[in-house]
């Protein structure tokens, strides 16, 4: 009852500005977060066990960008899936790939980060420090989250232990035979 | 001064719990540890990762859930899925991988430390000695090692393919064993894997080659053998050091051997030769050299600067990505060969032919075909090589007046026996007529790792009245580096991109380093030798 008391005195307004700032910190962690299908990006604890390429959207230099299954990086090539085609783009035509390596937990991130929030109703006096800190390291988690899920990059070096193929597509591949990825089961 | 407790007193269940639950938010949302590993290498996979994939040459991925690595046998074997080019699984099985069929190991583990992030392990020091670690771009390397002779008698004759770092680059590389002799009709020689290098053998061929007493026969850069009257050596030898006539005027005993140009590694130096006056019209250059260690400093520097990239640049090369081709044989090009230069007739030179037999092993005799000389002419012959300062150790140089063709009788092996160290000093031969048969098949290759050791015999053909036989080897195949954790500590991406880029650049920026290191990099060379097992 105490505790009501003084949030609801001087103090609350502070808890609901620090509230306030969880939707921004989803918005700040969007600005990172993957333009990938959802269904195209496994989860971190399927990474292990899936065998295809990471998701990519390529915008090239001019012209509208491609998304989907990075096959391939070589140094002057890159090399994705896309619709029902192998398509190549060559890497000094391309401006910038974006690449999912799994999914961020945003979501969970900012979930935890709004109960955190929340739960500093019971510090009393001290929640106008520790609601902010909840917020700013609820925001600095998302947004380093997000940024270790995807990828921006134009280096070849970086994308190519994400391609379905990271060593290259080797020589002995017919590309005709390419085709888009079934995903099959975990033995 | 207030103290802080104080202030957990007030609210010590929240302020702790506060604590706590941020320190759970900061650590406990999971991100992927990737490990790529290029084979094949020693073992060296993430050993907590739940899984591990295998890329193999073909494009198949095989994903292991249990497997044990068998350093003998080099395979991997286990509970797996294997997946064709579209990753569709073709069989859950009781896989059994050989090394030489898988290009990446790739294993994932789930992490919590973020800083941890992408990494990419290309690294095995198996092995490295004191000599090598001490000096990461001195180790010794640069392909399979060939012997004549058994035990304290034997000598190195000759270095296969030193060039060809990825299959694409696989090379047949012809060359002389002039101290090969046959022993109740069979010739012998044995093949070491002396470095931390997996070598592919695609096929060991002896060349037999009868010529008449008192005549020799040489091999050409292109593997052609020509059969020379006699050959004469040089009266005068000059060069920036004055006169190198003692070094070169014979086989054996001391090469000429300068040291690099401090400021350029490519800085070239001239070497005027003149012979006694002949009237035979159709002369070669005679020259037995081989590489100093700068190619091989310039080839792990490069490797050293790549780091965590120089296992994808060398798959680059493998699959013969034009790109990294372009820029190997720019790196290789900024040394150049040994040119052979001509009188021009109006008091300069021109060049006429080049040699660059690549590997700073063993030196090798290359005969270079000079311009059919006018009829009448017999005076005395003037010929300048031009070449990288430091870049080549001269043994000989001598003309050949040269006859024709030789014809040569092409052999395929007829016995192979795997060689394992027994004692101190012995050495055991076990029949391998699996390494025989892919030795024999043009379409295998047979794959040696360090220590390996393999004695391959030939049933010589019987020999004509008054002739005698010189015999060359001829070995195509290629091999992949290891790379070492100890290079790592260079990584340098925009070093090695301008070292790719403008090689000739490079040689200058390189040539003090170089410099510094040449007087003991001979020493580490040789002591980081790998000894048969």
């Amino acid at each position: 009852m105490r505790c009501a008391e003084r949030v609801r005195a001087p103090l609350g307004p502070v808890l609901r500005r620090a509230a306030r700032l969880v939707p921004g910190m989803l918005l700040l962690a969007s600005c990172r977060a993957s333009h990938a299908p959802r269904a195209a990006v496994p989860r971190p604890a399927d990474v292990p066990t899936r065998v295809e390429g990471s998701w990519v959207v390529v915008t090239p230099v001019a012209g509208a960008f491609i998304a989907g299954e990075l096959i391939a990086a070589h140094a002057d090539t890159i090399f994705l899936w896309s619709g029902d085609a192998l398509v190549s783009t060559p890497m000094r035509a391309v401006r910038r790939v974006e690449l999912s390596r799994y999914r961020a937990n945003t979501a969970a991130i900012a979930t935890g980060t709004l109960l955190g929030v929340l739960s500093t109703v019971s510090h009393g006096f001290w929640l106008i420090l520790t609601a902010p800190i909840w917020a700013l390291t609820g925001t600095i988690t998302a947004v380093s989250d997000t940024r270790n899920a995807t990828l921006e990059t134009t280096n070849p070096g970086t994308l190519a232990p994400w391609a379905r193929f990271p060593a290259g597509l080797p020589s002995s591949v017919d590309r005709r035979q390419l085709r888009g990825v079934i995903r099959p089961p975990a033995p | 001064m207030r103290p802080l407790p104080s202030i957990v007193a007030r609210r010590p269940r929240g302020v702790l719990t506060t604590t706590l639950l941020l320190s759970i938010l900061a650590s406990c949302f999971p991100g992927v540890h990737r490990t790529l590993e290029q084979a094949p290498t020693r073992f060296h996979t993430d050993s907590l990762a739940p899984y591990l994939k295998v890329h193999l040459a073909s494009g198949d991925l095989v994903l292991f859930s249990t497997w044990s690595a068998d350093s003998v046998a080099r395979r991997i074997s286990g509970r797996a899925t294997r997946y064709d080019i579209n990753r569709i699984a073709t069989s859950a099985i009781d896989a059994v991988i050989p090394y030489d069929s898988i290009l990446l190991f790739e294993s994932n583990r789930v992490v919590k430390d973020r800083g941890l992030g992408l990494g990419i392990v290309t690294g095995a020091s198996l092995g490295v000695t004191a000599a090598c670690a001490l000096n990461p771009k001195a180790c010794f390397g640069s392909c399979p090692t060939i012997y004549v002779g058994d035990g304290p008698a034997a000598r190195l004759e000759a270095e296969s393919f030193s060039s060809s770092v990825a299959r694409s680059l696989a090379a047949t590389d012809v060359d002389a064993l002039p101290s090969l002799t046959a022993v109740r009709g069979v010739a012998t020689i044995h093949i070491r894997n002396e470095a931390l290098e997996t070598h592919h053998l695609h096929s060991v061929s002896l060349l037999a080659v009868p010529h008449p007493r008192g005549t020799q026969v040489f091999a050409t850069d292109a593997g052609a053998v020509w059969l020379a009257e006699r050959t004469v050596a040089p009266v005068r030898c000059a060069a920036a050091e004055g006169s190198c006539l003692e070094a070169l005027r014979a086989r054996g005993g001391a090469e000429r051997s300068v040291r690099v140009d401090s400021t350029d590694l490519a800085a070239r130096e001239t070497i005027e030769l003149r012979f006694p006056a002949t009237s035979a019209p159709r002369l070669g250059l005679v020259l037995r050299s081989r590489q100093s260690l700068v190619s091989t400093f310039l080839f792990y520097q490069t490797l050293a600067y790549l780091g965590r990239g120089a296992g994808r640049w060398l798959a680059s090369l493998d699959r013969g990505d034009s790109v990294a081709h372009r820029q190997a044989r720019l790196a290789s090009e900024a040394l150049g060969p040994i040119e052979v230069q001509w009188p021009d007739g109006a008091g300069g030179w021109r060049t006429v032919a080049s040699t660059a037999e690549h590997g700073p092993l063993a030196a090798d005799v290359r005969v270079l075909p000079l311009p059919v000389r006018a009829a009448g002419d017999s005076g005395p012959v003037a010929v300048r090589l031009r070449l990288a300062r430091g870049a080549w150790r001269i043994d000989q140089a001598a003309l050949a007046e040269l006859v024709a063709p030789a014809a040569v009788v092409r052999l395929a092996p007829d016995d192979v026996a795997r060689e394992t160290r027994v004692g101190a000093a012995g050495v055991r031969r076990d029949a391998d007529p699996g390494a025989l048969a892919l030795l024999r098949d043009s379409t295998r290759y047979l794959a040696t790792y360090p220590g390996d050791g393999y004695a391959v015999s030939w049933k010589v053909p019987p020999l004509p009245r008054g002739e005698t036989m010189s015999y060359f080897v001829s070995v195509r195949g290629f091999y992949l580096e290891w790379l070492r954790q100890e290079w790592q500590a260079d990584e340098n991406p925009l070093a090695a991109a301008a070292l790719l880029a403008d090689p000739a650049r490079a040689m200058r920026t390189l040539a003090p380093r170089f410099s510094q290191l040449e007087p003991t990099m001979e020493a580490a060379f040789w002591g980081s030798r790998h000894a048969l097992r």
